[in-house]
């Protein structure tokens, strides 16, 4: 990995306001995405996760800038995107990417498959008209699809086909860096694998970089080299994935990790769940876990933990007041109960 | 890549789209009434400019005192006309009573005037009236509608205070002083039917603009770094047209409706025979028993109406790329 991070995020904050009454006034915020710092490296694949709610999608799209920020800085190869004008920011846009969940909304059913993946090259009058079916049948054959694809109406096709399709339409502007906002989810488990070697297989032919967004643990794990937990619209826990999905240190990752199913492991009892997701409106005092935490102490409740290295591993962060406090048994890892 | 021309034709253009509605009975019938109506406006547009360049009477503005208020022809029992005439064999019966027939098959109004003529020229003001108030209202409708959807905010709440303020006034108020300010005729009617029913149109396409601008489509778009015009007039119009269309479909007769009816009020057209004028003039003589202008008049308006919103629907439906089955 370079030196030099493809993207930088530094303490992005995205919030909604919360209108009411007659005149809109603006009476609480939705903090969806509240205090992030992340780096991406090219080539490298984040994996995201979290429950429903949590901001992951927000963060993504706010990366992608179909979102409002709120405050902090989004640095990409160096440069910050905030403060460049719309009109640049628009022209800066091909570099940065997104797949989106549906694939059945995110085609416009107006549209050929050729006119769709060649919009973006068409707008940024890198192609001239001539070229564009030369090169719509390059970026089809590089999705794997069949050249007679080009005319033809999004509606026609099946669910892996269009998302294949919508990847080439994010593809073909050259960007370095894909956000995967739940990519596979909407997708057959069969087609979903399939659509997953896909996209391994153009992260090692283009280099490019994902933030991989998903609920599914198991998918991020199979994609990601590092995986950053979202609880809130904050990270509590980030690092190497095999490190963080093997041997989680935020309470909440073990949550999320339990709720895995895999053939030939019994189902733990350990944890159970605690509670719903407090509101992001009114966000708890202290760790914005504690109230669901079952290792939760007095200072859990005042305190906010800050997302601090462990020991041995300077890569792998977690926000836990009580990250070095795992003790060993056997085949499970546990802290105390206070 | 033979097969990627071949397939190019899959891509929907004029030609297509007609193809597609001629494969619909009902459809085909409209076009038929529609393509009828074009005609005898485009015949009565030639008749109307010829007579201008021959600086003579139209024919359907000639007065015949003697032969006022003639039935329809087939009610004048042609073939004994002919008989009658002086004609023997069965030939000449013939050949006269169908020269019967020709001469004023509708009838006479009161002066004398061809109903049938003035009903082609009827044809030709209610088409240029339908068409020239949709050429004025659907683009003011659609692009304030596509803006205030799209932007939102202050461009939202100016449009919609906007068509909130024009809607508010009674329509025919509004056209009676449009009347007044360019004088009574045709430009009055285009003007003040134009100007006041853009607003249902943009009504429709803000509110449907709306619910098109955070689809993942338009998202991915503006995540591809288009511009808001790109996005809004190539990504999203085309999936709002069929409002458009059927628009269109309601407002060209609602607006020979309101000619009619402005007609007849006697603030429309002036010195020619719109549909509204002569239903106008037909109305005096209807209780003494002088039905034929009235009800062909009627007649012409009730097609030309049913004709176009049956098409509009069927156009809509053949536009909608998920309704078509793939024809090859």
């Amino acid at each position: 990995m370079n030196s030099q991070p493809l993207l930088e995020i530094k303490d992005l904050q995205v919030w909604f306001p919360v209108r009411r009454g007659v005149f809109s006034r603006t009476s609480g915020w939705i903090r969806a995405v509240d205090g992030v710092t992340l780096d991406l490296y090219a080539g490298e694949t984040l994996g995201l996760v979290g429950e429903s709610g949590c901001g992951k999608t927000t963060l993504g799209r706010a990366i992608v800038g179909l979102e409002k920020v709120q405050g902090g800085d989004i640095r990409f190869q160096g440069q910050s995107w905030m403060d460049l004008p719309a009109a640049e920011l628009r022209r800066q846009r091909p570099h940065l990417q997104m797949i989106f969940q549906n694939p059945h909304h995110s085609l416009n059913p107006r549209l050929t498959v050729q006119e769709i993946i060649t919009e973006g090259l068409c707008a940024h009058r890198r192609i001239s008209a001539t070229e564009r079916e030369t090169e719509a049948l390059r970026l089809l054959a590089d999705v794997g699809m069949n050249a007679d694809a080009l005319y033809r109406f999004p509606h026609e096709f099946s669910g892996g086909q269009r998302q294949r399709i919508s990847i080439a339409r994010a593809l073909a502007v050259h960007p370095e860096l894909v956000v995967c906002d739940e990519a596979v989810s909407a997708l057959d488990v069969s087609i979903r694998a399939q659509i997953l070697n896909l996209l391994l297989d153009l992260r090692t032919r283009h280099g490019l970089a994902y933030l991989f967004i998903s609920h599914d643990l198991s998918v991020v794990r199979y994609i990601a080299h590092r995986v950053a937990v979202m609880y809130l619209g904050k990270i509590v826990e980030i690092g190497v994935a095999s490190e963080v999905l093997k041997q989680p240190r935020h309470p909440y990752t073990r949550l999320l990790r339990q709720s895995i199913l895999e053939p030939g492991r019994p189902r733990k009892t350990g944890i159970v769940q605690l509670g719903e997701v407090p509101s992001p409106s009114q966000p708890p005092n202290g760790c914005l876990f504690h109230p669901r935490c079952p290792y939760a102490i007095a200072q859990c409740r005042i305190e906010p933990p800050q997302l601090l290295p462990a020991p041995g591993t300077p890569a792998h962060r977690t926000a836990c007041h009580r990250q070095n406090e795992w003790e060993e048994k056997g085949e499970s890892r546990s802290i105390p109960l206070t | 890549m033979t097969t990627l021309t071949e397939n190019s034709e899959m891509t929907p253009g004029l030609r297509t789209l007609l193809r597609r509605l001629w494969g619909e009975r009902r459809a085909r019938w409209c076009l038929a009434a529609v393509a009828i109506f074009v005609l005898a406006a485009a015949y009565g547009e030639g008749v109307y400019r010829y007579a201008q360049w021959r600086d003579e009477t139209p024919g359907y503005q000639k007065t015949n005192l003697s032969e006022r208020y003639l039935p329809p022809s087939p009610f004048r029992d042609p073939f004994g006309q002919a008989r009658r005439a002086g004609a023997q064999t069965v030939w000449q019966i013939t050949v006269g009573g169908l020269q019967a027939l020709a001469h004023h098959p509708l009838g006479t109004d009161n002066l004398g005037r061809d109903v049938f003529q003035r009903l082609v020229q009827g044809a030709r003001i209610a088409f240029l009236v339908g068409v020239v108030t949709a050429l004025i209202a659907i683009p003011i409708g659609a692009l304030l509608g596509c803006l205030a959807g799209y932007f939102g905010g202050r461009t939202d709440d100016v449009i919609v205070w906007l068509y909130s303020t024009v809607a508010s006034m009674p329509g025919l108020l509004f056209i009676l002083a449009i009347a007044l300010v360019v004088g009574k005729g045709l430009l009055g009617v285009y003007l003040g039917i134009g100007l006041t029913t853009w607003v249902s149109l943009c009504r429709l396409m803000r509110a449907e603009v709306l619910k098109h601008r955070d689809r993942p489509y338009v998202v991915a778009a503006q995540a591809l770094g288009l511009g808001p015009m790109r996005i809004l007039f190539r990504h999203i119009l085309p999936n709002v047209f069929h409002l458009v269309i059927i628009t269109f479909s309601l407002r060209f007769p609602a607006a020979v409706g309101t000619e009619v009816f402005l007609s007849f009020l006697g603030i429309g057209v002036q010195g020619e025979p719109s549909w509204g004028v002569m239903i106008s003039n037909a109305r005096l003589r209807l209780w003494q028993g002088m039905w034929w202008e009235m009800t062909f008049v009627t007649l012409a308006i009730f097609a030309v109406v049913l004709a176009f919103n049956l098409l509009g629907d069927a156009l809509r439906d053949a536009l909608d790329p998920r309704l078509r089955v793939r024809d090859n």
